[in-house]
Formats: structure tokens, C-alpha cells, sequence
């Protein structure tokens, strides 16, 4: 497709930003890929990513992982942009259907890590406020959980029951309303 | 995903997430079961249901029952963004509601009557409805009863005779409602998405951006066009039958410029159906960059035969509008047209080169 071709121009062209995670390791990435980080759109609009941007809340391995996804994606929104974009029917998306099924099957095998990387993750997405990757951890665990008894949740994801006999009896009348 | 590492670890990452994140997470599940199940889990979750500001609903079973008691029993002090995937009938006390943000009713209502007895919602931004009747009562309380209202969309509704009034609404879509009139005075709309089915009228918009109208039946839509002309993009399907009515009826067109025009869609025309709005804009619209013709759906929406007001008829073409087409403007930058089979291939051949020609495109795409 065209749009490929044209993103990967306007990249080249774009200005460089350097993100540095909490222990240290500098990574070089496109304003485009960064800024599907609104923190780092505002620190950039801000004018105050000369030197550097410091995330004292995501590691190396984290950021790695979440820069791989903002760099995917942001070829997806340059695509979108280069060819038919201002055309939101379905007609035009249809012409690009093949690519979001290739940034569907890329998503979901981002998604195949350990439990606490998802962890991590959520919470790395929610610190540099990007919204599709936070969207998608969050569906992860809500996808682990639904339909699962209290139980089988506790056992998945270590949740000490702290309730005595009494409160759990309380919270089973307080919610009876939800049974009848 | 295996858990085992998180196992040997043995820490509970879910329950240690901050509450705005453990929402987010609830959003994604059935209220039932959070109200259920997920309260049972430990002090940390007994409550997350209540203060949750996202109260979702997607089981049909006692759906009534269960959704007014949760939001009569839910904290009270909570934001509320209300979704539901059911058949649901909102209950009175939603409509009074001081912390309502969002509604966004996504299922099939039959027609469900929205009638409430009064209306204050000073928070609601964001009404989605799907297949409810609004009851002609109901329209001024609501008008009134939605200071903040931001995003209106109704779909496959029943309204009568609607009125939209409103200083903060930014996106609005009605399609494919059924309605006698429409009137909506909300200048500060951004985007429109509607469906013309009845009289519709207007005031003028000069925020909008993008738009989106689709033709159908018996079109009245004087005012339509002028609200229309300060868009940047225009996705038009049909549009010539609401253009004839507009062509006939008012002078309103007149000295019309749609200066901010960039980029226009033409959709589910005949080949010759193209040229009478291809012509009013072409006129009207001197940056335009960006030009689509497009006639997928036509075929497949008639079953591969086209309506009798779509064929039969003598049509102009191309021949009758040359002069049209060498006052297409010249910075066009993208041209796309998708053409099917069965329409007058004869005729598309001889637009397509013109077009073509007259334009220099740096982009062409033809389907």
C-alpha cells in the first residue's frame, strides 16, 4: 500500500527524541512514535525534552516493550493519514482492512507475557497516558477474569481473602439485591 | 499468558493497582458479576463496584430489576458512565441524576419510550441511544435538562418532531431515525453525521469540520447546504436528490463559497448521478484537494437492481458537461473513484480521463 511508503518518509524527516528509563538506558525514537504518549506530547509542547526525557517509573525492559508498540502504531496513524483518512466510512477502511488485521495479530502477540510484565505494563501506559496500549492490557486482565469464580480469581492472581466469616456474610446481604 | 512467574513471586499486582486503574478494569466486565463476585474477594474489592464510576451491563436476564437497584444502591457521589449492550428501559431516577456523564445504549431497545417526568443532568456529556422512541414531552426537558451535553448520537430512533438546542455540543449524529422534523441550533457543532428522512433545518455552523449526510426518501433541507459550508471534509451519499430539492426551493445557495472545503466524498451515486453535485461544488469550492467518487453499497443495497427513481430517467452526460469538468480546480491533489460493474462503463471511461486530465492529480486511485 501506499500509506507505507509515505509514513516511513515523514519518520526520516521527523525530529528525534531521546527517553531515558529509570535505570538509565537511552533509546532514540521518532516525535511520531513518542507522542502517542500524550506526557511526552506535552513535554514536547512544552519545549522541555532537549536532553533527554527522564521516566523514573519504567525500566529498560519496559520501555523497550512499550516503544515496540508505539512504533507500530504510529505507523498505523501515519497510514491513516497519508492515504484516505479524512474519509471516515467504512467504504475507505475497508481498503485497508488487511492492515489493522496485521495490527490486530500484532497486539495480541504483544500481549503474550508474563503476568507481571502485563502489570508493568498497565502501569507504564497509564503513567505516559497512552491510551490504545492501556485499553488493551486493561481488556487482557478483564478477559482473565470474566466469568471465573472468586476462587479461581484469588488462585490467578495471589488476592489474599482478608474477610472474616462475619464480612462475608455482610457483603452477601449487602448485595443480595444482585441474586433475587 | 502463564502465570507461573507471578506465582513464584507470589504477590497480588491486582488487587495493588490504584482504584482509577482497577475501574478501568471493571469497565470491561459485566456488572453482575463485579457486584457479585468480585466484591467477595477480599476488603480491597468489597466496595470497588460501588465507587466505580463505569457501570457496565451486558446480561439480559433480570436486566431491569438488577440495573435500577445497582445505580440506586451504587455510591451516589460516584461519576457514572452508563453502558449497556441490552434492551434496557433507563429508570426515571437517571434522568435526575447529578453525576451522569455518559449514556451509551449500544442494543436493540424495541422501541423503548424515553418519557421522563423531569430532566437535570448538569454533567451528562455523551448520549448514545440505539432504537428508542423519544417521546415528543420529553424533547424541551431534555434541551433544558443537558448544559453540558457534548456528543449526541441517535440511532434508529423514533423522534417525531426533535429539536436540538445546545451551545456546548460538539459531535452530532442522527442516522437512520425515523422523524418528521429536526431542527438544531448548535453552533458549535465540530462534526455532523445525519441521515436526511424528513424536514430538516439547521442554523448555521461555524466550528464544523467534518460531515457526513446521507439522502433518503422525500429530502426538505432548505436550510442544509448553507449550514453546511464552512466543512473542511464532506461525505455526501446521494446527495443529488437532496441537492435537486435545494436547487429547486431556495435561493438560499446563492453566493454560496465553501472556501474551508478540502476534501469531498460523493458515495452511492449513478456515474451520472455524479455531475449535478460534482457542479455545485466545484463552483462553490475552490480548495478543494481531495476528491472521491464512490459507488460501493449502491448495487448491494438494491440487490443488484437500482430503485426507479435511480434508472429509467434520460440523464445528462458527460457530454453536457464538459465545461463543467475544465472548471474543475486545478490543485486537486488526490482523486479516488470506485466504479461497479454494472453501471454505464462507457460513460465512466470518458469522466475518469477527463478527470484526469483536468485535474493532474498527484495521487489516482481507480477501483
Amino acid at each position: 500500500m501506499a500509506s507505507a511508503g509515505s509514513g516511513d518518509e515523514k519518520a526520516a524527516a521527523a525530529a528525534m527524541i531521546t527517553l531515558i528509563s529509570s535505570d538509565n538506558e537511552k533509546f532514540e525514537v521518532t516525535e511520531a512514535t513518542a507522542t502517542l504518549s500524550q506526557t511526552i506530547r506535552h513535554m514536547i509542547e512544552d519545549g522541555c525534552t532537549d536532553g533527554g526525557v527522564p521516566l523514573p517509573n519504567v525500566t529498560s525492559k519496559i520501555l523497550a516493550r512499550v516503544i515496540e508498540y508505539c512504533k507500530k502504531h504510529a505507523t498505523a496513524a501515519a497510514g491513516e493519514e497519508g492515504s484516505s483518512s479524512s474519509f471516515s466510512d467504512a467504504a475507505f477502511l475497508e481498503v485497508d482492512r488487511a492492515f489493522l488485521e496485521e495490527l490486530e495479530e500484532f497486539d495480541d502477540a504483544f500481549l503474550e507475557v508474563d503476568r507481571a510484565t502485563l502489570f508493568d505494563l498497565i502501569l507504564a501506559a497509564n503513567y505516559l497516558d497512552i491510551k490504545g496500549l492501556l485499553n488493551l492490557t486493561c481488556q487482557k486482565v478483564a478477559d482473565s477474569v470474566k466469568g471465573k469464580t472468586p476462587e479461581q480469581i484469588r488462585e490467578m492472581y495471589n488476592i489474599v481473602n482478608d474477610l472474616t466469616p462475619e464480612e462475608e456474610a455482610e457483603i452477601r446481604r449487602e448485595t443480595q439485591w444482585a441474586f433475587e | 499468558m502463564s502465570p507461573r512467574h507471578d506465582a513464584a513471586a507470589g504477590r497480588d499486582r491486582l488487587s495493588a493497582l490504584p482504584d482509577d486503574l482497577l475501574h478501568l478494569i471493571l469497565r470491561r466486565l459485566d456488572a453482575w458479576q463485579t457486584v457479585r463476585d468480585l466484591s467477595l474477594l477480599s476488603r480491597r474489592w468489597r466496595r470497588l463496584w460501588a465507587s466505580s464510576p463505569f457501570v457496565t451491563l451486558t446480561r439480559s436476564s433480570h436486566l431491569e430489576r438488577f440495573g435500577s437497584n445497582l445505580l440506586l444502591r451504587r455510591d451516589p457521589s460516584a461519576p457514572l458512565r452508563l453502558r449497556c449492550s441490552h434492551e434496557f428501559r433507563l429508570p426515571d431516577c437517571l434522568f435526575t441524576c447529578a453525576t451522569l456523564e455518559e449514556i451509551n445504549l449500544s442494543a436493540s431497545s424495541s422501541w423503548k419510550t424515553i418519557s421522563p417526568k423531569s430532566v437535570c443532568l448538569p454533567r451528562l456529556k455523551k448520549l448514545h441511544l440505539k432504537e428508542m422512541l423519544i417521546d415528543p414531552s420529553a424533547v424541551e426537558k431534555l434541551n433544558s435538562g443537558w448544559p453540558a451535553l457534548e456528543d449526541l448520537n441517535l440511532h434508529r430512533c423514533w423522534l417525531g418532531s426533535f429539536e436540538v438546542s445546545s451551545e456546548t455540543l460538539r459531535t452530532l449524529s442522527i442516522t437512520d431515525c425515523t422523524y418528521t422534523e429536526i431542527r438544531v441550533s448548535a453552533p458549535n457543532t465540530a462534526s455532523l453525521k445525519l441521515t436526511v428522512s424528513g424536514k430538516v433545518n439547521l442554523s448555521a455552523m461555524p466550528s464544523l469540520v467534518s460531515v457526513w449526510i446521507s439522502g433518503h426518501l422525500a429530502p426538505c433541507a432548505s436550510d442544509l447546504v448553507a449550514a453546511l459550508c464552512n466543512a473542511q471534509c464532506l461525505e455526501l451519499f446521494r446527495f443529488d436528490l437532496i441537492l435537486q430539492d435545494v436547487m429547486q426551493k431556495s435561493a438560499a445557495t446563492e453566493g454560496l463559497s465553501f472556501s474551508h472545503l478540502e476534501s469531498l466524498y460523493v458515495g452511492e451515486c449513478l456515474v451520472t448521478d455524479f455531475y449535478n453535485t460534482l457542479a455545485f461544488f466545484i463552483q462553490r469550492a475552490p480548495n478543494l484537494a481531495a476528491l472521491a467518487l464512490d459507488q460501493w453499497k449502491l448495487y448491494q443495497r438494491f440487490n443488484g437492481s437500482l430503485p426507479s427513481h435511480m434508472s429509467g430517467e434520460k440523464k445528462p452526460t458527460i457530454d453536457g458537461n464538459l465545461e463543467l469538468l475544465s472548471a474543475l480546480p486545478k490543485n486537486i491533489e488526490k482523486l479516488w473513484i470506485r466504479l461497479s460493474k454494472g453501471d454505464d462503463v462507457e460513460e465512466f471511461r470518458k469522466m475518469q480521463s477527463l478527470l484526469k486530465e483536468k485535474t493532474k492529480p498527484r495521487e489516482m486511485e481507480v477501483v
